[in-house]
């Protein structure tokens, strides 16, 4: 055992982690398992699949780290967890983002729904590297939080023990990460139901210079595998229908009533004869700083509040765009009391089109009216949202919505409509009742 | 004879054919009131086929742990499954009988059996069919001879859940329940996997069929990525599963699944001693489509249960698969001969031969001794 940790510490010397090095390293060592398996043939298929840009399916350190500690814990403490954890069912949640509430993000949402309906929920969580601080908040017994790096590990311990598990069993992946071709018929096979969550156009994403993982094709592949296939916007409904034949069910994104605390007095802040703002990241790909800086240029008198974390703007803002920086989310009514509306200024893309922002129905919610670009579907089924294509469009459209607060029986009755916990109960309801969908003899 | 007290010695307990053998007739000579037990050197994922009996096996590197667990169980008789390792390990152990039993088809594994030492340690070879025979016979110095080493036939059996109708449904995501063409085992170099999905990929270009390949839950990244890669640029996508593992008591189901679909398996082995994934296809009414080569010419009859192909001509198996899902009234006559076929392999029959054999291997020799083989 001794020798062992001293050759391993050899060999973090020699190959320090996250480096070039590492990489090269797993590449022979790939190669040596190949080779192994399949012989020189296995080389030269793999070879020629690399030699057409097929990209790996997991990072490289997922690999070196199982190098490392090849063998598992005799015990896992997630299996401890669902042991000891008493619930009505189990939800896997396959996330791209970690379990944060200032993320903001869906399958943040509908893990805490699921808590809520008495379902206990192994939430696993994209990281880009095993030094990266998760920041959590786990507040429920029944919520257990674990990297998608170890889970990968896992996933064949856990799936298997979790055929004893009581109750149903969802395994949602709101990413379709490739690591998940080892895993969907996994589960399959192991009495989960199996749900595809189509949330963005990844394509457009990565024609943006993100989600590099993705893998074309692949989340057909995902589609094909699942029993349910879900996506939050038409657009992406309809192109994954489309292109795979099933049946995609529509459920929009949502909003938790709770965690906008309404009552709360008004945040102190500069206000003009037209107070705008925006909550959400900041990311340059598709934020729009020219639209801003064009209509804060023509209305001094205005100004824009800017609340999120992200890029830094590519450029310096006029006087009258405030950046505030990321705030609390049960903090946000309190500066949004000060907006006459609220904004969405994304750059016209395959990506806005295809997006079902989250902070639509909280702007709703806070009684503002909403000004979006490029994201016609919005205004097709919500009460006082404009979406507009052009500059000048946008400007027409804070005029016409300044005096119109979002209030009123149509907006309380989409409100009503449109909450997380609704949204979880519709995916249970689109579960078939009884054991999952491969009957487990 | 007295009631035979068996330890079955194995490598690696995972989810291979073997592993199935050893359970399956450990679970029969459990009904029969005849004890047995097994050991492996080493396990790989789950034990999942001795859930039923976990206190009956042992999984150790450890050679004086095994010698003790052995020591303790007291068998007259130990059968090592292609692990010629443990022969000498065992050689001390009183009033009991070693058989090997051979399996493996490649040679370089089966050396030890030429060592005149070996032999003598040894009350004979099982061979799970003539084809292994024949190996064994060109292989074992002098056994074809009259007077030679002892050599039984014993074929691998499967339990009645094989033969009877299971639950088991397909998954509700398949669009329009097409026909499957499935593939199992390891993805490995001998069994050939990548010319299943080129057999596979041209018979789905004659109409619509979906393709399934059950295995390889130890597949490294880059053998996922071929396969990824194969798939993607075949445009098979969203007709394609890969199921790295199921649990042994759903490969009933499994088979069945795809017999009712109207599909077949495919095997693509450049060679197998007996070919137990076959047996079960055809067992679970399942037309098969194999290439002629070692123990599966004895269990596919050409045109009667399924097709044979000639090793390596891929295109001629693709035909026979395309005919086969095409044409349903032959996919089910053939399924339904493939059930029948089968049914010599039962568990019950199979363990009344290995029971005969190993009266068989008694009786070619004198009274065991201490040290192993009688003298």
């Amino acid at each position: 055992m001794n020798l062992k940790k001293t050759l391993l510490s050899i060999k973090r010397r020699l190959i320090p982690p996250r480096s070039g090095r590492e990489k090269l390293w797993v590449e022979l060592l790939q190669a040596y398992r190949l080779y192994r398996r399949d012989g020189p043939g296995g080389l030269l298929n793999f070879a020629r699949v690399s030699l057409r840009g097929q990209q790996s399916f997991v990072p490289a350190w997922w690999i070196a780290a199982e190098f490392d500690s090849p063998r598992q814990p005799d015990r896992l403490p997630v299996l401890d967890w669902a042991r000891a954890s008493a619930a009505q069912g189990t939800v896997i949640l396959y996330s791209g983002m970690p379990f944060v509430e200032a993320g903001g993000q869906r399958s943040y949402w509908l893990a805490r729904a699921f808590l809520e309906q008495g379902l206990r929920v192994l939430f696993v969580f994209w990281r880009f590297n095993d030094q990266q601080p998760c920041a959590q908040e786990k507040d429920s017994p029944n919520l257990y939080l674990m990297p998608m790096d170890q889970f990968w590990l896992q996933a064949p311990s856990i799936l298997d023990a979790s055929r004893d598990w009581p109750g149903r069993k969802l395994f949602l992946a709101e990413m379709p990460h490739p690591s998940l071709f080892k895993l969907i018929n996994l589960a399959n096979a192991s009495g989960w139901y199996t749900a595809l969550d189509q949330i963005d156009d990844w394509a457009a994403f990565q024609r943006l210079g993100q989600a590099s993982w993705y893998l074309p094709q692949f989340e057909d592949y995902l589609a094909a595998n699942s029993d349910l296939v879900m996506a939050s916007s038409p657009l992406l409904a309809e192109q994954l229908q489309t292109r795979t034949g099933r049946v995609v069910h529509l459920l929009p994104n949502a909003y938790n009533p709770q965690s906008l605390d309404l009552g709360q007095s008004r945040q102190p802040l500069e206000r003009r004869q037209v107070t705008l703002g925006y909550f959400g990241h900041l990311t340059n790909a598709w934020f729009d700083w020219d639209l801003l800086r064009w209509l804060a240029s023509r209305h001094t008198d205005w100004i824009i509040y800017l609340i999120g974390a992200g890029e830094e703007p590519p450029f310096q803002l006029p006087e009258n765009i405030r950046l505030l920086g990321q705030i609390a989310h049960p903090k946000l009514a309190a500066y949004a009391a000060n907006w006459d509306a609220a904004l969405i200024p994304f750059k016209v893309l395959d990506l806005t089109r295809a997006v079902d922002p989250i902070k639509v129905y909280e702007y709703l919610a806070l009684g503002l009216p909403v000004v979006a670009a490029g994201m016609p579907h919005l205004q097709q089924r919500m009460p006082f949202v404009w979406s507009v294509e052009t500059a000048q469009g946008f400007e027409a459209a804070i005029l016409a919505a300044l005096g119109n607060p979002a209030a009123g029986e149509n907006v309380e009755a989409f409100l009503a409509a449109n909450t997380w916990r609704r949204r979880a109960e519709q995916i249970l309801e689109l579960l078939p009742p009884g054991p999952g969908a491969w009957v487990k003899g | 004879m007295d009631k035979p007290r068996i330890l079955f010695v194995y490598r690696a307990l995972s989810l291979g054919g073997v592993e199935s053998v050893i359970q399956a007739r450990m679970g029969e000579l459990l009904s029969r009131g005849i004890e047995s037990r097994a050991v492996f050197f080493q396990v790989y994922g789950e034990n999942r086929y001795f859930t039923d009996f976990p206190d009956k096996i042992l999984v150790s590197n450890e050679r004086a742990e095994l010698h003790a667990f052995a020591e303790h169980f007291r068998p007259n008789w130990i059968v090592h499954f292609d692990t010629p390792d443990l022969v000498a390990l065992f050689a001390d152990l009183p009033g009991c009988r070693q058989v090997y039993e051979f399996h493996t088809t490649d040679l370089k594994n089966a050396r030890p059996l030429k060592s005149a030492a070996m032999l003598k340690a040894l009350a004979g070879v099982i061979v799970p069919s003539r084809h292994q025979l024949n190996t064994a016979q060109k292989l074992i110095p002098g056994s074809a001879r009259p007077g030679g080493s002892v050599i039984q036939v014993v074929p691998n059996g499967l339990p009645a859940e094989f033969f009877q109708p299971q639950p088991a449904d397909l998954p509700s995501s398949l669009p329009g329940r097409l026909p499957i063409i499935a593939w199992v085992g390891r993805l490995e170099a001998h069994k050939n996997w990548l010319q299943f999905l080129e057999i596979a990929a041209q018979a789905a270009r004659t109409g619509e069929a979906a393709i399934w390949l059950l295995g390889g839950q130890r597949a490294t990244e880059q053998q996922q990525q071929v396969l990824w890669d194969f798939v993607s640029r075949q445009r098979l996508v969203t007709r394609f599963r890969w199921f790295p593992e199921i649990a042994p008591q759903q490969m009933p189901g499994f088979y069945q699944a795809v017999a009712r679909s109207g599909g077949c398996l495919v095997s693509t082995s450049k060679n197998e001693s007996f070919g137990l994934s076959v047996l079960e296809a055809l067992a679970s009414g399942c037309p098969v489509v194999a290439p002629a080569v070692g123990g599966l010419t004895e269990i596919v009859q050409d045109g009667q249960n399924g097709f044979l192909y000639p090793p390596g001509a891929w295109q001629t198996a693709a035909r026979q698969v395309a005919l086969l899902i095409h044409t349903p009234a032959l996919q089910r006559s053939l399924g339904e001969a493939a059930a029948h076929s089968a049914r010599a392999f039962s568990l019950p029959a199979v363990i009344d031969r290995f029971l005969l054999a190993l009266e068989n291997l008694a009786a070619a020799e004198a009274p065991a001794t201490p040290g192993g083989k009688s003298q």
